[in-house]
């Protein structure tokens, strides 16, 4: 059975991803706060969230603002900050195997955590229609623009945005997402590795490449356990009809 | 190389080089995975991805958390297992973390 690619998942997965507005516009509205607070138009700071379309690079591209080498800066925020999406795509390409490259590489542009976590959740529920992907990716654009735009017009009447705990709303997130991954004993090692993993880079290397280095180390762990201990073969979710 | 993003140029070249960048990192592994063999080994690995990355996210930021991180954290569980909606519960983790900060300072 190959990938598919319909109008009603792709609906389905819109009307998912408007459901998600209210986070998406919280996040978004962090953003536009902290862009309006260098300087950053409307205008530019929505053109930056339709184009670049990654909240944790562009905030952390913010940090960098005024560097002297501020094209070097930004980039090196973006890969550093979205390295985990190269392990998002190796993760998606036998799902969407068989789709036609002309919609395969427009649907990966859209590719956010949130429209991630649910092609992987449908994937273990053995459904392949990746315009719900595409969709869900779509939806939550809308939000996330929406509120860059409320965030960089308004956000001075805000105040402290740590206050309100809104750079707390992506790592809640993250954990929420973490548990609709949970099945049981053998996720464990993965989970707890990648953490350990990230925790020391993060203290000795710096950047943002503790994902990328955490996410090998846990996801690799997995591999090569003994066979039958690992999740493929516990018989919960299998990817096998 | 100096680029000044308060001109429009500027902005422009800084907007387009994040762009390129943030879709070269989505399309690289999906492109690099059609030379993969897709063993039961690298099925384990594929399967462990989403959980090992979520856990080498939140790793750090637990690290440098205080109690109002942790109570935090623990409201998105118990949110997230009470109603299974992942905004709601990221969004009673927000309450929290912010009813926290305001209750005990930090």
């Amino acid at each position: 059975m190959s990938a598919t690619f319909t109008a009603a998942g792709f609906r389905r997965g819109f009307l998912e991803g408007l459901a998600l507005f209210p986070g998406m516009v919280a996040f978004g509205v962090v953003f536009g706060v902290l862009a309006g607070q260098v300087g950053i138009s409307i205008l530019g700071a929505a053109s930056m969230s339709v184009f670049v379309y990654a909240g944790t690079a562009q905030l952390l591209a913010l940090h960098s603002w005024h560097a002297p080498d501020l094209l070097v800066a930004v980039v090196v925020a973006v890969v550093a900050m979205n390295s985990r999406y190269v392990l998002f795509g190796a993760a998606m390409q036998p799902w969407m195997r068989g789709l036609s490259p002309w919609i395969a590489y427009p649907s990966m542009f859209l590719m956010v955590d949130a429209n991630w976590a649910t092609a992987m959740q449908e994937r273990d529920a053995g459904r392949r229609d990746v315009a719900v992907f595409a969709g869900l990716g779509l939806g939550c654009m809308v939000g996330w623009v929406a509120g860059t735009i409320a965030g960089t017009g308004f956000g001075q009447l805000l105040g402290d945005t740590r206050r309100l705990g809104l750079d707390f709303f992506l790592p809640a997130f993250f954990l929420s997402l973490a548990c609709g991954f949970w099945r049981g004993r053998a996720d464990v090692l993965p989970f707890v590795i990648g953490g350990v993993v990230a925790i020391i880079f993060d203290r000795f290397v710096g950047g943002s490449w503790h994902v990328l280095a955490g996410g090998m180390a846990g996801s690799l762990s997995a591999a090569f356990m003994p066979r039958g201990a690992s999740r493929g073969g516990d018989g919960t979710g299998g990817s096998q009809p | 190389m100096n680029l000044d993003p308060n001109t429009t140029g500027g902005f422009a070249v800084i907007v387009i080089a994040m762009a390129i960048a943030a879709y070269l990192t989505r399309i690289a592994g999906f492109f690099l995975m059609r030379f993969v063999v897709v063993t039961p080994r690298v099925e384990a690995w594929l399967r462990a991805l989403p959980l090992a990355i979520m856990g080498s996210i939140l790793g750090p930021i637990a690290a440098h958390g205080g109690p109002a991180e942790y109570a935090a954290f623990a409201a998105t569980i118990a949110v997230y297992f009470w109603r299974r909606s992942d905004i709601l519960a990221a969004f009673a983790g927000m309450a929290v973390v912010a009813a926290s900060r305001a209750a005990f300072g930090g």
